[in-house]
């Protein structure tokens, strides 16, 4: 075969594999930069950035280090990512255990209830938990006809503190699980055998080698928590408490542009904080750490018989469930299908279908539910093919830029949502001709994509890690390039994963609002921006019934997803 | 064809030399393995020439045609040097038919449809794999995936057959009868190949010619016979079979490479060997425990100790024993079992004089080799 010839393409196709790699880089960079350069740069702003006054200038970092409102605002952030991140931290590892480690009864039912909240918003949780345990609550009112008083306030750090650590259970769960896993149960059966009771083992051998596992789990956990928006909007607003998110947010709708500054600066030292978070979060686990597969030996660790207390056991894990799970989502459907829900009320007599009518009679509504859709659909499609490419290229190539596309890459973990939408809206603003895209979804879409690389690199990477670099080599020197190999065989044996992680956008971009609130104008509306709004006029009912929609479409995904895609989500 | 030329070849991973000043060429049609125990920077060469490292310094050339010059920057990708690789764990792609796997580089060359089909036939035959075509690489046995892996690295007929270790997932029953076909190929295709593996047995029964490393350094090349009969230093010797090695210095130096070696007891012993040596010079004897040979009786001769079983293991095929002898004590290996004192004869042809540690061809004293 004429050697000659084989050179000359390879060399063709040698151009074609640099100009990829190089355009994926460049727009993975362009993604990332494009909501963090107008921010850094409004914060030396004396004015907005798009007006020709403007002055280079400390000032909004002095006001807003001098405002006592952001001090009170960075000590509830603290105090309620603190928090949360303990209940997290409890409240998974013990379902971790009991679902791994014992004989309790229903567990693998119980795993998937815990872990569900991964797929429901933040905004309708927070909303559901209203439904049920707010201060006109169903079980509120209840107990306060019962006992005569108040027993518990949700509008309070302390009830915030409660539902984030049930929302973010999963997190510390399924790194617990994961773990447990893995690891070999020979070790717990070397300490049965030199005398350790289970109790003990549990406490000396399980748990410390859980270590890992909990640090990850619970540094996650502290950063998501410091930078949610939902549940600081609707359960501390009300009653006056900020956290950073909802600090912003106010400052934002309320002050409006006169507060650029203030908003920028503020952002720019959260940013800094979270990126000395995740930063240490690396250190601590080296980065190649995180993508460790799940499926290991199958070796089945022997159960702890529980007995007695596994009963026990099992209706405390149920009641957890049903109490923080199951009854405020119950709680939000019946809401969507009344006219007033109350427990001195009997349901069925005022039932309702106008919150869904109302929903679907609006022309700005339906296209919310419709535009949320298309994002999932189609953006979350790009997204995910556009993740692979970035972990291909980062894991998969001899691109000179890997490493830095890498970090890049995983930056936006760092980067609170309701920041990601301020940076675009600003970038939108300040360059000219793109001020258009706010109106449509695209601008929307990017936000989403920027925001949720890293999610999508978390499903992709144990898939490519998994597969054995010689399958790549094999196709090399038989002759294709990169790309063609690329092409050729690593997506298609990445099929499975590429699926499971469409999956997981669809659901993500489906139920995303913080990068939205800021960025969304006529037009492009979604779901999320949507029941902001009507929560925010004190639409209880049709927030509800939009509520419900989100969770309708998700489960159906979920269920399409499995029929269809063969896809199995663990998160 | 044409001959491989691999010339300066270094290769550092973190500070670490992986690969120090490999030199070596393989002639048109030849075979020559790279043997080495793991870490010995075989895998690295061999990655070097297929293209998947860029070494620090060296050129790599086949004929006329650079591959790799890293003086003048020139490097080719690994789908521009026509190089047939056949990997360890096999790497058939999971998602394509035998077939498909078969025409992945056929296609990648424009062959026409009709000619794939043909080569195909032809390579399938040729691997008594015929009637394969439409399994999956799942449905295939051990053996018979391996076959397919080295089809698709024959099928577009490369200029270089690369081979990772593509013996060593197999079962020992089945290495043993893959080693006598992959032998019986060679031949018959006269291919030129590089062939990598840490098994020296299987290195001995392949090649025309081994190539033997430790430390990212090439410790000697030669004929399977050469490398193990005059292994040139105690590194080799050892690594191609365990050695007895008694240290000791050059008496006198005869004809025909017969050399008397005054031990370190003060015995003088008769043994040949090929280097250069000079009276005087500390020297190690190797001496393999299958050549040592027992005498019940017979002249005292200048080659003959006496010895005292100390402790024995049954293997098998033979017995091995730790004689304690006036030298030291020494490994054996007999067909016989032995009991209480013997004689034993050391063949003078069988003690290899080596230079001690510390010369020119130091491979690590023989105490740190692997035995």
């Amino acid at each position: 075969m004429e050697v000659a010839a084989i050179v000359q393409r390879a060399e063709r196709a040698a151009v074609a594999d640099r100009l990829f790699q190089g355009l994926v880089a460049l727009i993975t960079i362009f993604l990332v930069a494009l909501p963090l350069v107008p921010i850094v740069y409004q914060s030396f702003l004396s004015s907005p950035l798009y007006e020709p006054s403007r002055a280079l200038t400390l000032s909004n970092y002095l006001r807003l280090l001098q405002n006592p409102e952001f001090r009170e605002v960075l000590s509830n952030t603290l105090v309620f990512a603190i928090a949360t991140t303990a209940l997290g931290l409890v409240f998974g590892t013990t379902l971790a255990i009991l679902v791994m480690r014992t004989d309790m009864p229903g567990r693998t039912y119980l795993a998937r209830l815990v872990i569900s909240p991964l797929f429901l918003s933040p905004l309708v949780i927070a909303l559901a938990w209203t439904v049920i345990f707010g201060p006109q609550g169903y079980l509120t009112q209840l107990f306060r006809s019962l006992a005569g008083r108040d027993l518990w306030n949700l509008y309070s750090l302390g009830g915030m503190a409660v539902l984030g650590g049930v929302y973010y259970a999963p997190y510390t769960y399924l790194y617990a699980s994961g773990s447990l896993a893995l690891s070999d149960p020979a070790v717990e059966d070397a300490a049965r055998i030199v005398g350790a009771g289970p109790l003990r083992t549990l406490w000396w051998v399980t748990l410390p080698l859980l270590r890992p596992a909990l640090l990850h789990s619970g540094l996650l956990t502290f950063i998501t928590a410091a930078e949610v928006l939902s549940i600081p909007l609707v359960l501390g607003t009300p009653v006056g408490i900020e956290l950073f998110s909802s600090f912003l947010y106010k400052l934002g709708i309320v002050g409006g542009t006169t507060e650029y500054g203030m908003i920028a600066a503020a952002s720019v030292l959260m940013l800094v904080f979270l990126t000395f978070l995740i930063a240490l979060q690396e250190r601590l686990l080296g980065a190649r750490r995180r993508f460790v597969t799940m499926t290991g030996r199958a070796t089945r660790a022997r159960l702890l018989s529980l007995g007695r207390i596994g009963w026990a056991a099992a209706a405390s894990c149920w009641l957890y469930v049903l109490l923080a799970i199951i009854l405020p989502l119950v709680g939000i459907v019946a809401q969507s299908f009344t006219a007033f829900l109350s427990p001195f009320m009997n349901p069925l007599a005022v039932t309702t279908l106008d919150h869904y009518r109302l929903i679907f009679g609006h022309p700005s509504y339906v296209r919310s539910i419709f535009n949320s859709f298309l994002i999932a659909f189609a953006g979350g499609a790009v997204g995910i093919l556009f993740t692979a490419f970035v972990t291909l290229v980062a894991f998969r190539s001899d691109f000179s830029l890997r490493r830095l596309l890498l970090y890049v890459a995983l930056y936006p973990r760092a980067i609170p949502g309701i920041i990601v939408g301020i940076g675009f809206l600003w970038t939108f603003l300040l360059l000219p001709g793109l001020g258009t895209l706010r109106n449509t979804i695209l601008g929307l879409t990017l936000a989403f994509i920027t925001r949720y690389i890293p999610y999508g690199f978390g499903a992709v990477t144990p898939a490519v890690f998994r597969i054995t670099e010689e399958m790549d080599r094999a196709a090399r020197v038989v002759g294709a390039s990169w790309i063609t190999t690329i092409r050729n065989v690593l997506l298609p044996l990445l099929r499975e994963a590429l699926f499971g992680g469409y999956a997981l956008l669809f659901i993500t971009f489906l139920k995303e609002y913080a990068s939205a609130v800021f960025l969304f104008a006529r037009g492009s509306e979604v779901i999320g921006t949507t029941m902001i709004e009507l929560w925010r006029q004190g639409d209880s009912g049709p927030v509800s019934a939009l509520a419900v929609v989100q969770v309708a479409l998700t489960v159906l995904w979920l269920g399409l997803a499995r029929g269809l895609l063969g896809v199995k989500l663990h998160g | 064809m044409a001959e491989l030329v691999v010339e300066g070849l270094r290769k550092r991973f973190d500070g670490v030399l992986a690969v120090d000043a490999v030199s070596f060429t393989v002639r048109d049609g030849e075979f020559v393995t790279l043997l080495g125990p793991s870490g010995c920077g075989k895998s690295t060469t061999l990655n070097c020439i297929a293209g998947f490292e860029v070494p620090d310094e060296g050129t790599i050339k086949f004929g006329d045609r650079i591959l790799t010059d890293t003086r003048r920057k020139i490097f080719l990708r690994p789908e521009a040097r026509n190089i047939g690789m056949v990997f360890q764990s096999y790497a058939l792609w999971p998602h394509m038919t035998v077939f498909e796997n078969l025409a992945f580089g056929l296609r990648m060359r424009r062959v026409p449809q009709v000619e794939i089909r043909r080569r195909i036939q032809w390579v399938l035959s040729l691997l008594q794999l015929e009637g394969f075509e439409r399994r999956y690489p799942h449905q295939l046995s051990g053996g018979q995936q391996q076959r397919i892996a080295l089809a698709r690295a024959l099928v577009y007929e490369p200029s270089i057959l690369l081979l990772d270790e593509p013996l060593s997932n197999l079962d020992a029953k089945l290495r043993e009868q893959a080693r006598f076909w992959l032998r019986e190929l060679q031949q018959r295709l006269r291919m030129t190949a590089i062939y990598v593996t840490h098994d020296q047995a299987e290195a001995l029964a392949l090649s025309d010619r081994v190539v033997v490393m430790n430390r990212g350094r090439i410790m000697a090349i030669g004929t399977p016979r050469e490398i193990y009969e005059l292994p040139p230093n105690p590194f080799v010797a050892d690594f191609m079979g365990s050695c007895n090695f008694l240290h000791g210095h050059i008496e006198t130096i005869g004809e025909a490479n017969r050399i008397t070696v005054k031990l370190h007891t003060g015995k003088l012993v008769q043994a040949s060997g090929l280097n250069q040596f000079s009276p005087g010079q500390p020297v190690i004897v190797a001496v393999r425990p299958q050549r040592v040979r027992i005498r019940t009786d017979g002249p005292k001769e200048m080659n003959t100790l006496p010895g005292k079983v100390e402790s024995g293991l049954y293997l098998g095929a033979s017995f091995q024993y730790i004689l304690e002898t006036p030298v030291g004590s020494l490994r054996v290996e007999t067909a016989e079992p032995l009991q209480g004192e013997v004689t034993l004869y050391l063949p003078p042809e069988c003690c290899i004089v080596l230079p001690a540690s510390g010369s020119e061809n130091d491979g690590g004293s023989p105490a740190d080799a692997p035995t």
